[in-house]
């Protein structure tokens, strides 16, 4: 699969890591934004605790796919104890990556039921 | 932010710090702040949503979620602890490494001592093991929620009255129909019966529970078939009558697991039935016992112009969603009121008692339940005094290596630690083997416990039990080592480093006397318990039933009213199978009635008497009515008081008689001339035929044999028509030898009958005094492991302090002590702490004995016997338990004692 040498074997994700990717991709976020953002995308499947949340963060540092941004906004917006992360070059291709496995899949989910109706 | 936050999100986020505190604490550094910060976010926002549930909940999902994160994060560490030239820097500081050193060195520890870690773990395994099999069955019948959906919802409804509100008694079908239809409380409501009924074209004939129950019956349950469907709105109606649900274990057993049963007929009381559904394998009826929990199931059909006098049926109820009991109570108080200006006839003074379903069904089996818990929990903490005991003694001598531990930089919290996993480790696998006890106890479950507590048929060791289990390990473990490992990890190093071996304790000799002293007041709280509850039991066996409980045998037949249509062709087939019996050898009396004593049925039927005028309409009193055979008396042993007994001469067209119990006799001609008094069933007014007095006979205890006697009225078969007798033979011989040829005269006279129940009368008497047998004997078996646990506590102690003055005494008696002075000494020493125990549990047991007065039975809960017969017993045994190490004290070599210096 071209897919799995692309990524070193590391697809599919785990749900929480896929929607924190997802999360990232639409723009860099703290902690906190991040974990309500990731409830709110899953439909409030996917509540990631506190801990394994920052758990989670840890690892994709580790792995490269996200880090710590830089930037900042303005002060008075802003509690300074509060980190920033954004995506990696890294962690997006991995996003691509896992979002063309999944839609393979959907495709291919998909002609096995078109298939068997016609039948 | 934490300064704005409310106070409960602040408790909740410093109890959340002090956990977080297990995470590693690389990551800790990293992300410890983010982390506080997301829950106290988290905490603040469930607690303006649901308040303090919300915030507990909140709290309870951010706990669970940092020791989840904990366990992933110190994973590898955990892994390195095998691996130790990996890391050993990181290995060392970690808080898993520091535990799971403590657990080898606690294994190693407890494997260098085997004498004592048996005799704690068995200590401790006997203990959690008989709580958790006690607990199981509380479970059962008290905790876990019944086996139907949303089953809080769910009611019983009893039949009272007026005077007596909260009775339980049985209701009229007619009058539930008037619930059903008008109290807008429940969603649901239905009214069944239970009975037996031969099932017959199926090899022998055989004799099953079966049920009546009205359509809503498994909606109102929420049951489910397994197969087929279970009954609809149209089984109300005439025409479906005939179609039945069965039981799964019936359609497995009896019906060899047809895969085709729906539709297939079977024979029950000779009509034919057709199955339309099976229930599922976990189905439970309501508030039925488990032998008597029905195979069958048939429409129950209400007919509107039945009677409203008879209170037969039971019903249970749906409440609707959010309704409390109080206000369906309300409402069907105000169809009762109604319903007896309308029906005063049979309706005045007639009430409803609504009840939870759930404690509808654990009823009488509540109490003693809880006693036996507490009993059981009284075991295990004297048990945890003695393990306490024995490592506060072990401590002793482990001062050294404890003294050693904290010379070379242990602090004491690192000691503290170090003793109380040793303390866990015991607990857990005392838990463990309790547990395997626990289930060994349970898998043969005892027939008492099965036919008397409800719903203790599906105890089983579930999720509930085992936390139960591991937080009593758990707990067990904190209150047998939390004192001793503060004690031990006090140690002055000095003064244990410099002394010469002598390892004698300062302070924990006065520990190890209190818990002395409150193993025995908690021991002798058992056995004034128990002693109250032999007592009682024996008292109850030496009540006279009134019948001859040595010489009959009893069995029941019913007959299929559609091929015994008529009163004469039944009658005739009972006197004919009474005279068969008659002619068997060894047998000389034969007789029936159609309730027999101690069997559960009973029914109280209103009559009028001749000579006094007559009660208003519905107030008439009631007496027990029952239909004897001429012989009946004779077989049963029930004597003759005055008059006559039922003879040849009356028959169906002779006028009508009766014979009356001493206690009827006693209650309405207090001057003893009942004979020839004229009496009537219903009310004087009723159609039905006067009836003359003509014999008065002994009292039989008919309910139990702690019940009063009420009044009882015979009637002479030939002039009434019952299709269910119980025939009672008496023999000379051993009575349960006659079953066979009895199973055989019934065959001959009709192939398709069954037989049932089976019983001498003295097994009918043992039967029914089984739960206070058997609550008696566990609650003794308890009391004496807590004298003994509490004994072998007073002998340890004493042992240990006399061990450990070996010296002291030898050096004494070199001197010229007495040794009886110094047996003294040691006696007294053990037995101020019995007697400051006994009085303290004398103390105790007063107001606890009174909380088990309603198990009690001729005794009071003061009574003076038990008072005196524990408190002899502890101190008795005490004085053994102290005397034998005292001897072995003056025992002593002092040569030999000096010089072991």
């Amino acid at each position: 699969m071209p897919a799995k040498s692309r990524t070193d074997g590391s697809l599919p994700l785990k749900p929480a890591v896929l929607l924190l990717l997802v999360s990232l991709a639409a723009g860099e976020k703290h902690g906190y934004a991040l974990r309500k953002d990731v409830a709110a995308r899953s439909g409030g499947d996917v509540r990631l605790g506190p801990a394994t949340l920052y758990r989670t963060l840890a690892q994709m540092l580790e792995e490269g796919t996200i880090e710590e941004s830089g930037r900042r906004p303005a002060p008075e917006l802003d509690d300074e104890r509060r980190r920033y992360y954004r995506l990696t070059d890294r962690g997006r291709r991995l996003l691509d990556a896992e979002i063309t496995r999944l839609e393979q899949l959907a495709a291919s989910a998909r002609a096995v039921i078109l298939q068997r109706g016609k039948a | 932010m934490s300064s704005g936050s409310p106070r409960p999100v602040r408790a909740a986020v410093a109890i959340f710090d002090v956990l977080t505190s297990i995470l590693p604490s690389r990551f800790r550094h990293a992300f410890g702040l983010d982390i506080r910060d997301a829950f106290e976010d988290e905490a603040m926002e469930r607690f303006r949503q649901g308040g303090v549930a919300g915030l507990g909940a909140a709290t309870g999902r951010g706990l669970a979620d940092v020791l989840i994160t904990a366990w992933h994060t110190r994973l590898p560490s955990m892994h390195a602890t095998t691996r130790p030239h990996d890391d050993p820097q990181r290995m060392r500081g970690s808080l898993m490494y520091a535990l799971w050193q403590d657990l080898r060195y606690a294994f190693r520890t407890l494997r260098k001592q085997p004498a004592f870690t048996l005799v704690a773990l068995l200590t401790l395994a006997v203990g959690i093991g008989a709580n958790t099999a006690i607990f199981t069955v509380v479970n059962a019948a008290l905790l876990r929620p019944l086996p139907y959906p949303h089953a809080d919802r769910l009611v019983r409804i009893w039949g009272s009255s007026r005077e007596n509100p909260s009775q339980r008694a049985n209701i009229n079908p007619l009058d539930a129909m008037d619930w059903a239809r008008e109290a807008k409380a429940f969603e649901s409501l239905a009214v069944f019966t239970t009975t037996t009924q031969p099932l017959t074209g199926m090899g022998d004939p055989l004799t099953i529970p079966v049920a009546f129950a009205t359509p809503s019956f498994f909606e109102t349950l929420g049951a489910r078939a397994a197969m087929g469907t279970l009954f609809g709105s149209h089984h109300g109606q005439p025409g479906r009558e005939t179609e039945i649900v069965v039981s799964r274990a019936f359609w497995a057993g009896t019906l060899g697991g047809d895969p085709a049963v729906l539709g297939r007929s079977i024979k029950l009381s000779d009509i034919a039935c057709t199955i339309i559904g099976v229930l599922p394998a976990d189905f439970v009826s309501p508030g039925i016992s488990a032998a008597m929990e029905p195979q069958a199931w048939r429409p129950m059909m209400i007919a509107p112009d039945s009677s409203r006098g008879g209170h037969f049926a039971r019903s249970i109820a749906r409440l609707a969603p959010g309704v409390p009991v109080a206000t369906a109570q309300a409402q069907i108080d105000a169809i009762m009121m109604r319903l007896a200006k309308e029906f005063p006839s049979t309706n005045l003074g007639q009430w409803t008692y609504i009840e939870p379903l759930q404690a509808a069904i654990a009823g009488d089996a509540r109490t003693p339940l809880l006693m036996l818990m507490a009993a059981v929990g009284v075991v295990l903490l004297i048990g945890c005094a003695n393990v306490a005991n024995l490592l506060l003694a072990r401590a002793t001598v482990r001062q050294r290596e404890i003294a050693v531990r904290s010379a070379l930089g242990a602090g004491r919290g690192r000691l503290i630690r170090q003793l109380m996993t040793e303390s866990l480790v015991l607990g857990t696998i005392g838990g463990l083997l309790g547990i395997g006890l626990a289930i060994a106890a349970m898998s043969s479950l005892p027939v008492w416990l099965t036919s008397q507590v409800p719903l203790a048929v599906s105890a089983a060791i579930d999720g509930r039990v085992f936390a139960f289990t591991l937080a009593l390990s758990i707990a067990t473990a904190v209150l047998f080592g939390l004192v001793p490992a503060l004690q031990a990890s006090r140690s002055d190093i000095r003064s244990v480093l410099t002394s010469s071996g002598d390892t004698r304790a300062t302070g924990s000799g006065r520990i190890q006397s209190l818990l002395l002293v409150v193993e025995t007041a908690l021991a002798l709280v058992l056995l004034i318990a128990a002693t109250l509850l032999v007592q009682s039991l024996m008292r109850l066996q030496f009540v006279d039933p009134g019948f001859d409980t040595e010489h009959v045998l009893t069995f029941r037949v019913s007959l299929p009213r559609a091929r015994y249509p008529e009163t004469a062709r039944r009658n005739a087939f009972f006197s004919d199978l009474t005279d068969r019996l008659r002619q068997l050898p060894g047998v000389t009396a034969a007789g029936g009635v159609n309730m027999s004593p101690l069997t559960d049925r009973y029914s109280c039927d209103s009559f009028g008497l001749a000579d006094r005028p007559a009660p208003p309409d519905g107030q008439e009193p009631c007496a027990e009515a029952r239909v004897a055979t001429r012989e009946y008396f004779s077989a049963m042993g029930i004597p003759l008081v005055k008059g006559r007994l039922f003879g040849p001469a009356d028959t169906a067209s002779a006028t009508p008689v009766i014979i009356i119990n001493e206690t009827m006799a006693r209650k309405y001609w207090p001057d003893g001339n009942g004979l020839g008094q004229r009496f009537k069933w219903g009310s004087v007014t009723s159609e039905a035929p006067w009836r003359t007095i003509v014999g008065i006979v002994r009292d039989v205890k008919h309910f139990a044999l702690d019940v009063d006697v009420e009044g009882e009225v015979y009637v002479p078969l030939e002039q009434s028509g019952p299709t269910v007798m119980t025939i009672a033979v008496r023999t000379e011989r051993a009575p349960q030898t006659l079953a066979g040829e009895i199973r055989g005269i019934v065959g001959t006279l009709d192939a398709s009958l069954p037989i049932s129940e089976v019983f001498t009368t003295g097994q009918l008497v043992q039967r029914s005094t089984a739960m206070q047998t058997f609550r008696t004997q566990l609650l003794t078996a308890f009391a004496l492991v807590a004298l003994g646990l509490a004994i072998v506590g007073v002998y340890g102690v004493m042992a240990f302090f006399v061990a450990q003055r070996t010296q002291e005494i030898g050096i004494r008696l070199a001197l010229g002590a007495s040794p009886t002075a110094l047996r003294r000494l040691v006696v007294l020493r053990g037995m101020k702490a019995a007697v400051i125990g006994a009085a303290l549990g004398l103390l105790v047991s007063l107001p606890m004995s009174r909380m088990i007065e309603g198990l009690l039975f001729g005794v009071t809960s003061g009574d003076r016997v038990a008072y005196l017969l524990g408190p002899l017993l502890l101190l008795s045994t005490a004085l053994v338990a102290s005397y034998v190490p005292a001897r072995r004290a003056t025992r002593v070599d002092p040569v030999q004692a000096i010089r072991t210096e």
